[in-house]
């Protein structure tokens, strides 16, 4: 069976799932109103409302919004990576993960399906991140002649996309439970990695507990105002960029492999 | 066919494979790859998996496409187990038995060449259970080999031609219904002077054993029992039945004996 053919049942199981509509859809929305906040000096961080430093970066011209726009982006696909723990998980709550099998996928086809899915999804998020930072920026800077500096950013993005959801897409599969599968990821993300990259951070000569699964791509979209601050604050000796983006691009494939070896030996 | 926990269903999941077998090897087709033999095989296992959220039309959708038959023929498979009208309701409104109507018109989509049935009548109400079952011998009529695993005696003795019998996951017996399920068929008679019948009776031949119970006389027969046979034997004796019953040894009786 070809790829387009799993691409098109995963279609037809997503085109009338309303909750898939409304999570992809908030985000859409959610996310330029959120960064014409941001510029519009509306949101802010730090100081009150009327006075006093805000510690969020409002430049949203070319090439800066590439970066800022980025962290914010990749900052709201924690809403897309539940969501892809919702759809593979519901796959087991309605035992339609067997169902699939007796009706004739092998079990590697069903993996596939929900593989190609996550990279479909993070190719869309990238194409709508290139679309909302051309028309905010073309917007800021009067003119699109400066576009494509800082494009690596949306590289950048699509990196942390599919980190993120191939991570979310390995928890669905060995929990199979959505509840739980949710709150581990978000335990994970939030606190458990945290811990162990500090831990790590500060055992050793460089930052090497940022290469954890999900901060690296964190690092690929630092905090806008985090480069400059670092510089200042003359941190740790860094690790560049582009072994970010590599260790990044390695757990992916871990998570492909693992999630591929869980389901080929576990009973189904 | 089997008790509770015999292993029906477990065998069934690993033809199917989505049960991992400890040992033991089996084929489709002449060796046909598994999951190219599964799309030529309508199956229901367990209960009916579908998706909540979609309608039962667009559900038949998907399985089309996994199966990869034309999803056109999904019009005929609903109409067959009557949910044609209530295609486009989503399938967490469907009642049991419209859920499991679903799950086998998904098992006919693109005319399988092997119907695997797990409880293909469960949840059903009498009508739909009439219609099932009526709509098997169809299909079987038709050339298609379906295989029913049940611990319904009755529907088995009902719609198969052949039965295996199976217990504690260990094959007991397999064989044509009519030789495993043999019937044994017993006749009551009853008079107003017992002891004359008893002893006309004993004399009439092709009747192998006679046991006295409340009032009856109860006749073992054989293979076949003629109950005109015993009447006229007894009228023609001067003796007048007040009673006569043909009574087939119940299957229950049957597979109890074999099961226990």
């Amino acid at each position: 069976m070809n790829i387009m053919s799993l691409l098109s049942i995963e279609w037809l199981k997503l085109k009338k799932y309303r909750t898939f509509w409304v999570l992809t859809g908030l985000f859409a929305v959610l996310l330029p109103l959120w960064n014409y906040l941001i510029a519009s000096g509306i949101l802010k961080m730090g100081g009150d409302s009327k006075k006093g430093v805000n510690l969020l970066d409002t430049a949203y011209t070319f090439p800066g919004i590439w970066g800022n726009l980025g962290f914010w982006a990749g900052l709201f696909v924690w809403f897309i990576a539940i969501l892809v723990i919702i759809i593979t998980t519901n796959e087991y709550t309605f035992r339609t993960h067997r169902q699939n099998i007796i009706d004739g996928w092998t079990r590697l086809q069903f993996f596939h399906g929900k593989a190609l899915f996550v990279l479909i999804l993070s190719v869309a998020l990238s194409v709508y991140f290139f679309l909302l930072g051309a028309v905010m920026g073309g917007y800021y800077s009067h003119g699109f002649s400066n576009i494509m500096s800082g494009i690596t950013e949306l590289g950048y993005f699509f990196i942390t996309c599919l980190d993120y959801l191939g991570f979310a897409l390995l928890i669905a599969f060995a929990i199979r439970r959505s509840g739980l599968a949710i709150g581990l990821f978000l335990l994970y993300a939030m606190i458990i990695e945290n811990i162990g990259k500090s831990i790590i951070n500060s055992l050793a000569d460089k930052p090497w507990g940022n290469l954890m699964p999900l901060q690296c791509s964190d690092e690929l979209l630092p905090f806008p105002l985090m480069t400059m601050a670092r510089s200042l604050m003359g941190s740790q000796q860094q690790i560049s960029v582009n072994t970010y983006a590599i260790t990044a691009l390695c757990w992916c494939v871990i998570y492909y492999l693992l999630s591929r070896i869980l389901l080929l030996r576990r009973d189904w | 066919m089997g008790p509770n926990g015999s292993g029906k269903t477990t065998l069934l999941g690993i033809l199917l494979d989505v049960l991992k077998a400890d040992g033991g090897r089996y084929h489709w087709f002449d060796n046909v790859a598994p999951h190219d033999a599964r799309k030529r095989i309508g199956s229901l296992l367990e209960t009916p998996n579908f998706y909540h959220y979609l309608s039962g039309y667009d559900n038949l959708e998907i399985t089309a496409g996994i199966r990869n038959t034309d999803s056109a023929d999904r019009e005929r498979v609903l109409r067959q187990v009557g949910l044609w009208e209530r295609r486009n309701s989503k399938f967490q409104t469907y009642s049991l038995g419209m859920k499991q109507r679903l799950a086998i018109g998904a098992a006919l989509l693109g005319s399988p060449e092997v119907l695997l049935l797990d409880e293909p009548t469960n949840g059903l109400d009498p009508a739909g259970i009439a219609e099932i079952r009526a709509l098997i011998k169809l299909l079987s009529s038709q050339g298609i080999t379906i295989v029913i695993a049940s611990h319904l005696l009755d529907e088995i003795e009902k719609v198969c031609t052949h039965v295996a019998i199976l217990k504690h996951g260990d094959l007991l017996l397999h064989g044509h219904v009519n030789e495993v399920l043999l019937n044994e068929d017993t006749v009551e008679v009853k008079a107003e002077n017992m002891p004359l019948l008893l002893q006309t009776l004993q004399q009439m031949p092709g009747i192998t054993a006679i046991k006295e119970t409340d009032n009856l006389l109860m006749l073992s027969c054989g293979d076949v029992a003629d109950t005109a046979a015993i009447n006229s034997y007894c009228a023609s004796r001067g003796i007048v039945l007040s009673h006569l019953l043909l009574r087939r040894k119940s299957l229950e009786t049957r597979f109890m004996e074999l099961t226990n």
